[in-house]
């Protein structure tokens, strides 16, 4: 059989195995997504820093400790911390400019799959709704599940919205990487109370509790 | 008009600063001070104390506060329990370094598996018993006021020095316990635990480390 054909099969075979694992899988695309507005970026509203009580697992090691992420606006940044229950600082970071930049991180976290995972989960929570974006509205028969769809660089993020329009579900749809699934809970604030961030591929659990806002 | 009280803020500052160095000394005797300090070290079994820790971050004005109680006994044993603004609850015993949460989730592990995080909570640990000093991992400077002696500790591990560039240690004179500890970082970025209503030598059963 020609190469060709085999990369074709191959091809196919992938688009067809990807379809299948779709999120939106049986939803149909709905002609105006602008009319759905939805609370992106999740961690940007009505707030100044943000405190969340944090556990992390992956494969065989543990963390606990704060994030705390605090709005730049001198650098129309988002400045995002880990910090040991002692105080100090293990990780840290910058969201600017649609990107998360590791600034810095202490030697026993300087993990690359760690590190990838953890702006993967992080990233989704910062980007914004923006027109340059491809926006895509999925929607069941009934209009009770809303899903919007945004690409940015190379990954899908799918946001399953309540019927407040508040997104409760997220899924970061990365090639060969495994999904990242966030699953966010609300309380009395616009910004989520509780997240769980699960990637089964590395076997990461990253679970948020809201302390405190300013 | 605007400058001048720029000039007159800036003055007064740096007075200030200054006169705050000023008021602590170098101790010419460091030895004398660490073997009173070991004595007093060696004669505390146990320590039960509430504290107030404040994160300072460069880049926010407000600083992060959080409080707590804390047991110590021996060398091994930590109850590090946190009450605001969430209740955490961390355990080092018997070589385990145990979570519990507000949830009643709890997760354990050996706290051996990895050296610099053993490092740093030695480090907390013999903070709070103020016997850092004779263990030869830093290098120390001490000065003294009329009521406190400061201790300045640099490590001399350079993957602890990562974590915490410098340490100073603040003792009440009288009792010679530590009532203040600051964690510093880098220039910028330090944490401030200070230690109040402590009680020494109490008795703290086993069932303090234990979470169930």
């Amino acid at each position: 059989m020609p190469r060709f054909r085999i990369a074709l099969l191959l091809l196919i075979s992938i688009i067809a195995i990807l379809h299948s694992c779709s999120p939106i899988k049986g939803l149909k695309k709905s002609p105006s997504p602008e009319e759905i507005s939805i609370n992106l970026p999740l961690l940007e509203n009505a707030y100044s820093t943000a405190l969340y009580k944090t556990s992390i697992s992956i494969g065989k090691h543990y963390h606990t400790g704060i994030f705390l992420f605090k709005k730049n606006l001198e650098e129309d940044a988002t400045n995002i911390v880990f910090l040991s229950e002692f105080g100090l600082n293990l990780l840290e970071m910058k969201y600017k400019n649609d990107n998360i930049e590791l600034i810095n991180s202490q030697e026993f976290l300087k993990n690359k799959i760690f590190i990838s995972n953890l702006k993967s989960c992080i990233l989704p929570l910062l980007i914004n709704r923006n027109s340059e974006r491809t926006n895509k509205l999925y929607t069941d028969n009934n209009d009770s599940i809303k899903v919007i769809k945004i690409r940015h660089n190379s990954n899908r993020y799918y946001y399953f919205c309540n019927e407040n329009n508040f997104v409760n579900k997220i899924v970061n749809q990365r090639v060969l990487k495994g999904d990242i699934t966030i699953k966010l809970n609300y309380d009395l604030n616009k910004v989520p109370q509780n997240m769980v961030f699960i990637n089964d591929r590395v076997k990461l659990e990253l679970e948020m509790d809201l302390i405190k806002l300013n | 008009m605007r400058k001048l009280i720029f000039a007159f803020t800036l003055i007064f500052l740096l007075i200030s600063k200054h006169s705050t160095s000023q008021s602590f000394t170098q101790v010419e005797d460091i030895k004398a001070l660490e073997i009173l300090l070991l004595e007093t070290s060696k004669k505390t079994n146990s320590i039960i104390s509430d504290f107030i820790q404040e994160k300072h971050l460069d880049f926010i004005d407000e600083k992060i506060t959080s409080k707590g109680k804390f047991w110590l006994r021996d060398e091994n044993s930590l109850r590090w329990e946190y009450t605001e603004p969430f209740s955490h609850i961390i355990i080092i015993h018997d070589g385990k370094f145990i979570t519990k949460d507000d949830s009643g989730k709890f997760t354990s592990y050996d706290i051996s598996s990895n050296q610099v995080f053993k490092e740093v909570n030695n480090l907390i640990v013999s903070s709070a018993r103020g016997d850092l000093m004779a263990d030869g991992k830093f290098e120390v400077t001490a000065f003294e006021s009329q009521n406190t002696y400061l201790l300045k500790l640099i490590p001399k591990d350079p993957q602890v020095k990562q974590v915490i560039s410098e340490t100073e240690l603040y003792f009440d004179k009288k009792s010679l316990t530590v009532s203040k500890v600051i964690m510093i970082e880098n220039e910028k970025d330090y944490t401030v635990i200070s230690f109040v209503n402590r009680e020494i030598n109490a008795q703290i059963p086993d069932s303090t480390f234990v979470t169930n």
